[in-house]
């Protein structure tokens, strides 16, 4: 038990205040907290306790207030008609099923620790990898208790059902490169073999979240998306693809009231949602380049460069750009606090799947090796849903965009070359296999409509 | 992304546990060794799948003796489900490992083998083997 003792200080310290408002009670406890592996878990647990108390207080709600138990579960899926604000929305086969679910998980989250009186509470995982936690646990199979339903199939709650190892492999998506591959895998297995092995409720979208074990096999899978990007390799979540970090979910707050998010707002489980994992140590922080609001900031073209091609087959290797004039003001703009130089890539268009992505690197020295650690890498170009024009789009599909900080590599490049002519580079990538990063050949011709230098910084008020 | 097999729409049928399926590759057989093994590609089978309710099992994909992943439906692909639009969900499958263990068969075996008595047939729509960009380490 990780934060037992952490746990009780808290909670001790909250009863002496006698404090009533959980927001103040919220404000005590610090966090980020974790989510534990259920598998040693007992029914007198104190995050099992606080789950079932919180359960049982929900399912005496009614199914209108959008606390209530069959609310919460309608947001995943329901049959019933007519439908409520958020219900049936839950992501599956879509671009958001590890972003919505996540989402889901945290504010449902927020309402068990207001309804638990406990604001340490964490969802708790099943750890279903371990062949000691293939049985459903054993809290959840207590008749009577909160954590248990009778809509299970045969045997789940007799204890003599289990998942197989095949029901609960990762091999389909852990060593899988692109985000919405693994995915998309990980959303079949073991995601939707556990879904239909446990059967019942569970079984079906429509009913799925109204059995408490549901929580906990979500909570794994979310723990998967962490453990996924832990392992690097060029893994990522698509915090540049407009499409899918700007879609805007719909859920409600511990007090009732409507809350929107978006994947940018869930991409650092510790920092944003104050959460992390029993050991999954430390968390992949990934961050979104949100398109900054005109009225906050002052956005000034430094330069206008000429369009790019990247034609398909190899590398074109370094594109060079002279930047002589500006050299000057790019590294003071590079050094001042507050403002940014960017590279602003716009009408970035491709006529079919390229197949791969492309690091960017922007004065990478000749002779080189491009390695994304290195000060002159700026970020990734990754062409999904926007950017492509080929007969699987709709009519009208847009060209993407890309705005990358090149503070870093700015500095770098003008200062190692004083003559001001510096380079682009893009450099095609797929998987990395066994470390080595494999030559890939891009399958498109990708055109870079408009190629411009900017600072952008605060406005003065 | 290359198709190299075709595979005909495939039915099984509600309480039918196993179904296989031969496919004769020896026309493809050394191209699809070759990618197999090559550090640039993966072979994938990929499958457009549905069913009109929820099959409430899943099936093993067995391809010659090696299981090479489920195919689960659970939301994506079941019609009574379905919200808004409907879409098969599309199940990708990597068999690079299972092609080199079956290296010298003329045929290829696809065994479909549910974990339990499928309570709706599973229709796949369209099936391929697909040879395209390494996707994994």
């Amino acid at each position: 038990m990780p934060h037992s003792r952490r746990r009780f200080l808290k909670t001790a310290a909250v009863a002496a205040a006698g404090a009533s408002l959980f927001d103040v009670r919220e404000l005590l406890a610090a966090g980020p907290y974790t989510r534990l592996d259920v598998g040693p878990l007992t029914s007198s647990s104190p995050t099992l306790v606080a789950y079932a108390k919180a359960i049982k207080q929900m399912q005496a709600l009614p199914a209108s207030n959008p606390l209530s138990w069959t609310y919460q579960a309608a947001i995943h899926g329901t049959f019933t008609t007519p439908t409520l604000p958020a219900w049936n929305t839950c992501q599956h086969g879509t671009q958001w099923f590890w972003a919505w679910h996540r989402m889901y998980l945290y504010w449902f989250e927020r309402i068990i620790k207001k309804f638990s009186g406990d604001p340490t509470f964490a969802i708790p995982y099943w750890n279903y990898e371990l062949s000691t936690e293939r049985h459903l646990p054993a809290p959840f199979r207590v008749v009577g208790s909160p954590l248990y339903t009778p809509n299970r199939g045969p045997g789940w709650n007799a204890g003599t059902a289990s998942l197989s190892s095949s029901a609960v492999a990762t091999s389909g998506f852990m060593p899988v490169v692109p985000y919405f591959t693994a995915q998309s895998n990980c959303e079949s297995t073991p995601h939707g073999a556990v879904h239909v092995s446990i059967g019942g409720w569970m079984g079906s979208v429509p009913t799925a979240a109204q059995d408490p074990i549901f929580y906990l096999h979500h909570a794994n899978i979310d723990r998967f998306w962490n453990l996924w990007l832990k392992q690097g390799g060029g893994r990522s979540s698509p915090v540049n693809d407009s499409t899918w970090n700007s879609k805007k979910f719909l859920f409600f707050n511990e007090n009732g009231a409507q809350v929107w998010m978006t994947p940018c707002d869930i991409l650092r489980c510790a920092q944003q949602l104050n959460y992390n994992y029993q050991g999954e140590g430390t968390q992949v922080n990934q961050y979104c380049l949100k398109p900054f609001p005109w009225w906050i900031f002052e956005l000034q073209v430094l330069a206008e460069l000429q369009p790019i091609k990247l034609p398909p087959g190899p590398d074109p290797g370094p594109i060079e750009i002279n930047v002589r004039e500006l050299r000057q003001r790019l590294l003071t703009a590079a050094k001042e606090p507050g403002t940014d130089v960017t590279l602003e890539l716009d009408d970035v268009e491709a006529d079919k799947q390229p197949d791969v992505y492309w690091e960017v690197y922007l004065g990478l020295p000749k002779g080189t090796a491009p390695s994304s650690d290195s000060a002159y890498y700026i970020g990734n170009i990754a062409l999904f849903g926007h950017g492509i024009r080929d007969a699987h789009q709709h009519e009208g599909a847009e060209p993407a965009k890309f705005s990358f900080k090149i503070d870093r590599a700015i500095q770098s490049a003008l200062t190692r070359d004083e003559s001001g002519k510096t380079n682009l580079t893009f450099v095609a990538r797929g998987a990395v296999i066994k470390g080595a990063k494999d030559a890939v050949r891009s399958n498109a011709t990708v055109s870079v409509g408009k190629v411009r230098i900017a600072s952008r910084r605060l406005k003065k008020t | 992304m290359k198709t190299a097999v075709r595979i005909a729409p495939i039915t099984i049928p509600a309480g039918t546990a196993q179904k296989t399926i031969s496919l004769d590759i020896h026309a493809v057989r050394a191209e699809l060794l070759n990618a197999a093994k090559s550090r640039q590609h993966d072979v994938t089978l990929e499958l457009d799948v549905e069913a009109e309710g929820s099959p409430q099992v899943f099936y093993e994909v067995h391809v010659g003796k090696t299981n090479v992943g489920n195919i689960a439906l659970y939301g994506a692909g079941i019609r009574s489900e379905a919200q808004g639009e409907f879409h098969p969900a599309h199940v990708q499958l990597f068999i690079s490992d299972a092609l080199l263990r079956n290296r010298t068969s003329r045929t290829l075996k696809i065994t479909f083998v549910a974990n339990g008595k499928p309570a709706e047939a599973l229709m796949i729509r369209a099936a391929a083997i697909v040879i395209g960009p390494r996707q994994r380490e």
